[in-house]
């Protein structure tokens, strides 16, 4: 039988997010899988001196990094009672790059994840992030797609 | 809904990168592809300008005449000109004559001094075109310029109530990959408690050859090429899949990935499986692998299990 032990969630806290959320709790409860939740913050952009007068990069970090925290601890306080363990995570970088090392290093069995994210294109398919994760996921990839994204029949 | 979409292209691998995304559009809405290809000769002096002409053009013609043998191989509707000219006079000409309700193309998203034709093309295209402009910069879809139109629709709140899974879709290609991705999905079934649908996607040879004329040896050709795979797939799931009794089979022709679509549209499909190969290169750049193409435009989530490495 198919072992699903760890399921990585990858958030940037968007609706689209929120949809996927749901079938992580799914797949998480009907195998007994750890669900873990990770969120990237891009690094703060480089600034000349001249442009950075009242900017703190590390503040701004640090502030993202405090406001993820707080966001994935109401997110896991509302799925309580599902007999779930989560763990969280917030790390620096680069999105897919991020997703990818903590999928390999963790050990990750599934990456449940939304299509888009929360910038992103009106017309396009695919969102770049879960696109790069597709195709370079070191295990299988759950992608969901928020129904309003959905485009109708022909 | 569009039903034209204009694919402005310069012969560049970079431009001819936003076609899969233009492929999985024109599906989706039963669009025409419209290709264009602009021309134009700075000949040297003392250089015949007349043949340097006639050679861009005819070049351009060939170029466009195999992208649109392909793009038709996959069913759908494309037509090619070639225009000779200033690029982005024509595209905006093209675009009104034809009746364009979205141009897609590249941009490789530079700026500055490093910006050249086609960044700069791309960019006074987004300023002039009556209609809606989707840019593809570099390899990643990055820039939305929209005239005329509403902006990106913020999604509904769904409803967020847990996901029932009662019919997994999983479409093989008797890959070893897609060996690995039947068993995936004959797990999750059992699990789930769900049907599971194994299908297989011939290619049709009717479509390869574009003739929509009845064609009886090659109707023989595709009945042989069904029954042939539905006995190959029977055996396979009948073999791998022991443990799950319920497991049906179903053998259809036609461009695999629109095929794979509208099975699980019309079979109400809660959830596909599949394998991905993880093309490279120029085929991945042109039309993308069957399962990313699936990821892009299915009604339902997607499980893309990858070939091991």
């Amino acid at each position: 039988m198919l072992p699903i032990r760890r399921i990585l969630f990858p958030t940037d806290f968007s609706e689209h997010a929120e949809y996927a959320w749901t079938h992580a709790l799914t797949f998480g409860q009907e195998f007994g899988a750890e669900v873990h939740l990770l969120h990237v913050v891009a690094p703060p952009p480089r600034l000349t001196e001249a442009y950075a007068v009242n900017f703190d990069p590390e503040k701004m970090v640090k502030d993202l990094t405090a406001e993820a925290n707080t966001a994935m601890d109401r997110q896991v306080e509302a799925a309580k009672g599902r007999g779930l363990i989560f763990h969280r995570e917030v790390r620096v970088g680069m999105d897919f790059r991020e997703i990818i090392e903590y999928a390999t290093k963790h050990e990750m069995d599934l990456i449940v994840m939304a299509t888009h994210g929360r910038t992103g294109l009106a017309h396009a398919l695919l969102g770049s992030v879960a696109e790069k994760v597709v195709r370079k996921a070191p295990c299988p990839v759950l992608t969901v797609k928020h129904p309003s994204m959905r485009v109708g029949t022909p | 809904m569009f039903a034209r979409i204009l694919v402005p292209l310069d012969g560049s691998p970079l431009a001819e990168a936003i076609l899969p995304e233009v492929v999985d559009l024109a599906t989706l809405h039963g669009a025409e592809v419209l290709l264009l290809r602009v021309a134009l000769v700075h000949a040297l002096p003392g250089v015949d300008q007349i043949e340097a002409q006639v050679r861009a053009v005819e070049e351009a013609e060939a170029y466009l005449a195999g992208l649109e043998g392909q793009l038709a191989a996959q069913g759908l509707p494309v037509r090619g000109a070639v225009r000779y000219g200033h690029a982005v006079e024509e595209i905006l000409d093209h675009a009104e004559s034809q009746r364009a309700d979205l141009i897609a193309m590249s941009t490789h998203g530079r700026s500055g001094i490093r910006r050249f034709m086609l960044g700069s093309v791309a960019e006074a295209v987004v300023r002039a075109a009556p209609v809606p402009v989707l840019l593809l910069r570099g390899r990643t879809l990055a820039i939305r310029q929209e005239a005329g139109v509403p902006a990106a629709p913020r999604p509904r709140p769904a409803e967020l109530a847990a996901p029932s899974i009662h019919h997994i879709l999983c479409p093989v290609d008797f890959s070893e990959t897609s060996e690995r991705a039947m068993e995936y999905a004959g797990d999750l079934a059992q699990r789930f408690g769900a049907d599971l649908t194994v299908l297989h996607v011939v290619y049709d040879p009717l479509d390869i050859t574009g003739s929509h004329i009845p064609h009886p040896p090659l109707e023989q050709l595709r009945e042989e090429m069904v029954r042939e795979a539905e006995h190959t797939l029977h055996g396979q799931v009948h073999r791998a899949l022991r443990f799950l009794p319920r497991a049906k089979t179903a053998v259809v022709a036609g461009p695999p990935f629109r095929q794979i679509v509208r099975y699980a549209r019309e079979h109400h499909v809660d959830l596909i499986v599949m394998g991905t190969q993880g093309l490279r290169g120029l085929d991945r750049l042109i039309m993308g692998s069957t399962a990313e193409r699936v990821v892009r435009t299915a009604p339902c989530p997607v499980v893309s299990i990858r070939a091991a490495a």
